[in-house]
């Protein structure tokens, strides 16, 4: 099942980006233009991902798999780290580096590891801020900083 | 300037103190890499890449390429001590290595498996500067179609020795080069799939795919698989001196495996994975005593070992000749030279001597500190496993999403490696090799630009692909290497039923 959407997904992504190629000058063959190469590109990815489909589909119509499941921890592992990647981009860049480096290491040490909640509050703080005087002290990386470090 | 001449000028360049220090730090960061799992030698070549920029090219190179190099060594160490490969082309070592740990021979597999690396990366040195002279000087011929065809070729090799099927690895070169078309076109200053960001006219940043697809997934399926605890073999000083039946046994197949990696290295593909593998076929098959191989033969160590080096060797060649990488630890090392100011190809070797010199001599000197470092240290390394695989992976989180911020101050490249590590982790899953897509992004706008050049050449004939002798040759080569194996399948089948009627 997932297989066969991630077929379908990958067909409507060839097919959008095939339609966002052709508005772009294509030129002639003596004189390309633009969208040349992205036409050719998109005709090449929507062929490759139409065969991929059908292939997808007939498999698993001879087949029957419908592919194997994933234990409820595990998955709960892969999401909780998916969760906090997608939070650390989202409130970087409004709560600063260290608050948002603590939080995420925070977050990760106990959702894969667990542990105690102070050995980990004092990993993650001493973390983002040993990592921040690195980056934004020694190496001039301009870290989005919370106003607390203004 | 003359081969001997050239490696004397490189290894003026590679023994400065500043290079030494480098090629040293690079070394040992390649051995943890190849040690620990979840980092591998192309993330941290990713993720260090930003930190080079302050220094010279021809140091910023000579530190990655040590990454490159030392990590070979660094995954031989925890195949042999805990069946722990710490990256792909380290696996095949884990099989007798570990056996022979267990019968209390830890010690001679370290002890050949590092001068095995020793000689097939000596060995690699000479031939980068047999192949790429000649090379780089047979490349000053080729024009734009010439290079179309080369990247051609090249895209189709690696599509059929990536592991999975073709089309899947197909799948992954029309993705790479679509991500290549992003930005503003260099001809027209035409701005594609951009939806008006500034920051995505530059085009996406190699480096955040590279550290998605490779780094951020590889800690995803380290999450999914939950803690583990490495259990570590001890092993004395005194134990890591093999026999003399031992030497006598690891000779040819290090010297085999020498050259079987170095020419798997300059195939465009998995290289390193890919010469393990032959190696460890043919030892098994020149094998008077086939049957010892997975019960721990020293020859099963000492070929594979060899040959991951001899690849990292051979996969400099077209690097450093034609500035085209087939492989992506190779793709970075383009990256690097290209943040540096300097145009891979042809005319490296002229132009940027101390780059191209220096590099070929400091993978000796690299060489050489490997050995010297890698034996007495080696439980000082493994200890490493000992920390935590959910601390580690956090930090290795937290160091790829700085890294990715710190290339251009930017967001955007923080979350294209957050997209591109889901990505990843979702091709991890469906089995399907995420190489091809990263060399077409590299590619894909040299293939852009030769395909144009060529037409405006020919007045928009595609034929002339095919009247010039070189580019002839290049596209049947891939024509080949991509219809041949199904051709030769379907040929065997017919013939088959006919024998069996027969």
């Amino acid at each position: 099942m997932t297989r066969r959407v991630a077929a379908l997904a990958w067909l409507g992504a060839s097919g959008l980006y095939l339609a966002g190629a052709a508005t772009f000058p294509f030129g002639s063959g003596a004189r390309p233009g633009a969208g040349f190469f992205p036409v050719a590109v998109g005709v090449l990815l929507c062929l490759v991902c139409a065969l991929f489909a059908v292939h997808t589909f007939r498999q698993a119509s001879e087949d029957g798999r419908s592919g194997g499941t994933m234990p409820a921890d595990d998955r709960a592992r892969v999401l909780a780290t998916v969760a906090g990647l997608i939070a650390f981009c989202l409130i970087l860049p409004y709560a600063g580096y260290p608050l948002a480096a603590a939080v995420f290491v925070a977050w990760l040490l106990r959702r894969l590891g667990g542990g105690r909640w102070v050995v980990t509050a004092v990993i993650a703080v001493v973390s983002a801020l040993v990592s921040y005087y690195v980056f934004a002290v020694l190496l001039a990386v301009p870290l989005p900083r919370s106003a607390l470090f203004d | 300037m003359g081969t001997v001449e050239g490696l004397l000028y490189g290894f003026g360049v590679a023994l400065t103190p500043v290079n030494l220090f480098a090629c040293f730090i690079g070394v040992i960061i390649g051995t943890i890499v190849g040690i620990l799992p979840g980092i591998g030698p192309v993330g941290a070549m990713a993720l260090l890449l930003p930190s080079t920029f302050a220094l010279s090219p021809a140091t910023a190179l000579i530190m990655l390429a040590g990454i490159y190099y030392g990590s070979m060594y660094g995954g031989s160490t925890t195949s042999i001590l805990v069946n722990v490969p710490g990256e792909a082309a380290s696996v095949v070592t884990a099989i007798d290595g570990y056996q022979m740990a267990r019968k209390g021979r830890a010690g001679a597999a370290l002890a050949v498996s590092a001068m095995g690396s020793f000689v097939a990366g000596s060995g690699g040195v000479v031939g980068i500067v047999l192949f790429s002279s000649w090379l780089a000087d047979l490349a000053l011929q080729f024009g734009p179609p010439e290079y179309f065809a080369l990247t051609v070729m090249g895209l189709a090799i690696l599509s059929r020795l990536s592991g999975g099927s073709v089309l899947m690895a197909f799948l992954m070169v029309g993705l790479g080069l679509a991500i290549g078309t992003v930005g503003m076109e260099p001809i027209s200053g035409v701005r594609r799939f951009t939806f008006g960001s500034v920051q995505l006219s530059q085009g996406i940043e190699l480096v955040p795919v590279i550290m998605g697809l490779y780094g951020v997934a590889e800690v995803l399926v380290l999450a999914e698989e939950g803690v583990k605890k490495a259990v570590i073999e001890r092993v004395r000083f005194r134990e890591l001196f093999p026999t003399r039946t031992e030497w006598r046994m690891s000779s040819w197949p290090i010297a085999r495996g020498s050259v079987v990696g170095f020419l798997t290295g300059l195939i465009p593909g998995p290289a390193t994975v890919l010469a393990t593998f032959i190696s460890y076929t043919i030892e098994r098959r020149v094998s008077k005593t086939p049957e010892r191989f997975g019960t721990g033969a020293i020859e099963g160590v000492a070929g594979p070992e060899s040959a991951n080096n001899g690849a990292t060797a051979g996969a400099m060649v077209p690097l450093l000749s034609l500035g085209i990488p087939f492989a992506p630890a190779t793709a970075i090392l383009l990256g690097a030279l290209v943040i540096h100011g300097i145009q891979p190809g042809p005319l490296l070797i002229a132009n940027q001597p101390e780059v191209f010199w220096g590099v070929v001599a400091s993978m000796y000197v690299g060489n050489v500190l490997l050995l010297i470092l890698n034996l007495p240290l080696v439980g000082l390394f493994v200890s490493i496993l000992r920390i935590p695989q959910h601390i580690l992976s956090t930090f290795v989180l937290l160091l790829r999403l700085v890294g990715a911020f710190s290339l251009n101050n930017s967001m955007l490249d923080v979350w294209v490696l957050v997209a591109t590590g889901l990505l990843g982790y979702a091709f991890r899953k469906m089995r399907i090799d995420p190489a091809p897509l990263i060399v077409a992004v590299v590619l894909g706008p040299i293939m852009e630009k030769t395909l144009r050049q060529t037409l405006f050449m020919a007045h928009g004939d595609w034929r002339l692909l095919m009247f010039r002798p070189l580019s002839l040759v290049l596209l049947l080569i891939g024509a080949l290497v991509l219809a041949g194996p199904p051709l030769l399948a379907g040929l065997r089948r017919r013939a088959a039923p006919a024998s069996a009627a027969a």
